[in-house]
């Protein structure tokens, strides 16, 4: 089952990336799909990812700087990092102030990678 | 057997990084893995997300508070003094900072250890670099660091034997004792941060406390019977997927069959992605349920 999958694929972020603590997957427009969470709302963190992807591209955009890879926002006790899933969906990471941040970006790419798979490839064609 | 090399390869090439009074970084590999930093044979610092640095150490300790912490950060950035810009603020003494980062430093090499280090790089000074942010001047000597990572590497053997070591999640035991003196300041925010769901490092950041004495404490109230040691999960091997799930084969999916470059914010790669949204609790939406697109209809 997909959704066993997909939260399959945030615990192993979580196990494999120090400083990981809490991820979500959501659709692009910040409707959740399953999360890892520990303290932050899920609901809350989806949108606000969709938000801060957005924005990102949008800069991205607007600025000439080419596609987005990621959003990283680093606050005083840690950071949230926002992946694009394709153009349909999105992952959040949200980690402590000792994230292993060079270590997520190597390991987020296979696991938005393998969630693109997960998220298409278990809906059925629309007729 | 080499001397240092009970500590892995750290030992033996900090010790001849102190012969040679190197001055450079040398960048330790490993899950996480981390940098120490040498100044004439000398280390002015070390870093490693397995350990908290100076910064969470002074931070969650209470003694600078975040706003003091920014303020002293920007005003000390140009000239990267910020130990002698906490002490000028009067926030903390120097010498109170030079235990701080005595303590980081020691941590980070013990994390390192602990966690296993698989080679180490050296890499020459740059004078182009950005120095860390509270390095120890005149720095502290290699042979004591490895001799202390050495002691504590011994402690950890003898934790391990409880289950406890830096890759368990602890959980709070199911039947705690009934009788026993109050924790003390330590054990109790331990016991607060333990969930089942951090590691022993997790809990160290969470605490402001370095991952050694954190995970010693884990391990006194594991003996008592307060905390479980968890299961151990495996150690992460290089960037690949997680245990049990198939490798995804390149075009398996069809995806570019089936989405030819579809543009952004469509209804129908929505429609996709609800088919597996019905396990979580979603809240339910406000009912505007999207609308069929014939652009993109199928």
């Amino acid at each position: 089952m997909s959704y066993e999958a997909v939260v399959a694929e945030l615990l192993a972020l979580r196990e494999q990336v120090t400083g990981v603590t809490e991820s979500a997957v959501a659709a692009v427009d910040g409707l959740l799909v399953a999360a890892d969470t520990e303290i932050v709302r899920p609901e809350v963190i989806s949108a606000l990812a969709a938000t801060a992807l957005g924005l990102g591209k949008r800069a991205g955009y607007e600025t000439g700087l080419g596609d987005l890879r990621e959003v990283v926002i680093r606050c005083s006790r840690g950071y949230v990092v926002v992946y694009a899933i394709r153009e349909e969906g999105l992952l959040v990471v949200v980690g402590d102030e000792g994230l292993d941040l060079a270590r997520l970006h190597v390991v987020s790419r296979q696991t938005v990678e393998r969630l693109a798979a997960l998220l298409v490839e278990e809906s059925p064609r629309s007729a | 057997m080499t001397e240092g090399e009970e500590i892995g390869p750290l030992g033996p090439e900090l010790l001849r990084c102190h012969r040679e009074h190197f001055t450079g970084v040398l960048h330790v590999d490993g899950t996480p893995g981390g940098t120490v930093t040498l100044r004439n044979g000398r280390v002015v610092a070390a870093a490693t997300p397995a350990a908290p640095g100076p910064e969470v150490l002074l931070l969650r300790s209470g003694r600078v508070t975040e706003d003091e912490w920014t303020r002293a950060y920007d005003a000390a950035m140009p000239s990267g003094r910020l130990a002698a810009e906490l002490a000028g603020r009067g926030l903390v003494g120097e010498a109170g900072v030079e235990v701080v980062c005595l303590l980081a430093i020691a941590d980070a090499l013990f994390a390192m250890a602990a966690y296993g280090a698989e080679s180490v790089r050296r890499a020459a000074a740059d004078a182009d670099e950005i120095p860390p942010p509270l390095p120890l001047d005149p720095g502290v000597d290699a042979r004591r660091l490895v001799r202390e990572t050495a002691r504590r590497m011994r402690a950890a053997a003898a934790w391990a034997e409880l289950g406890v070591t830096v890759r368990n999640r602890p959980r709070p035991a199911a039947s705690p004792p009934r009788s026993r003196v109050a924790p003390d300041p330590l054990q109790r925010h331990v016991l607060e941060a333990v969930n089942g769901r951090r590691t022993p490092r997790d809990i160290a950041f969470a605490v402001g406390r370095g991952l050694y004495p954190v995970l010693g404490e884990i391990a006194r109230l594991v003996r008592e019977g307060l905390l479980d040691a968890g299961v151990p999960i495996a150690a992460p091997g290089p960037a690949e997927g997680p245990a049990g799930l198939p490798r995804r084969r390149r075009g398996a999916s069809m995806i570019n069959e089936m989405l030819p470059r579809p543009r952004a914010g469509g209804p129908v790669r929505l429609r996709r992605l609800r088919a597996i949204t019905s396990l979580p609790p979603v809240p339910a939406s406000d009912g505007s349920e999207e609308k069929p697109d014939e652009r993109d209809g199928g």
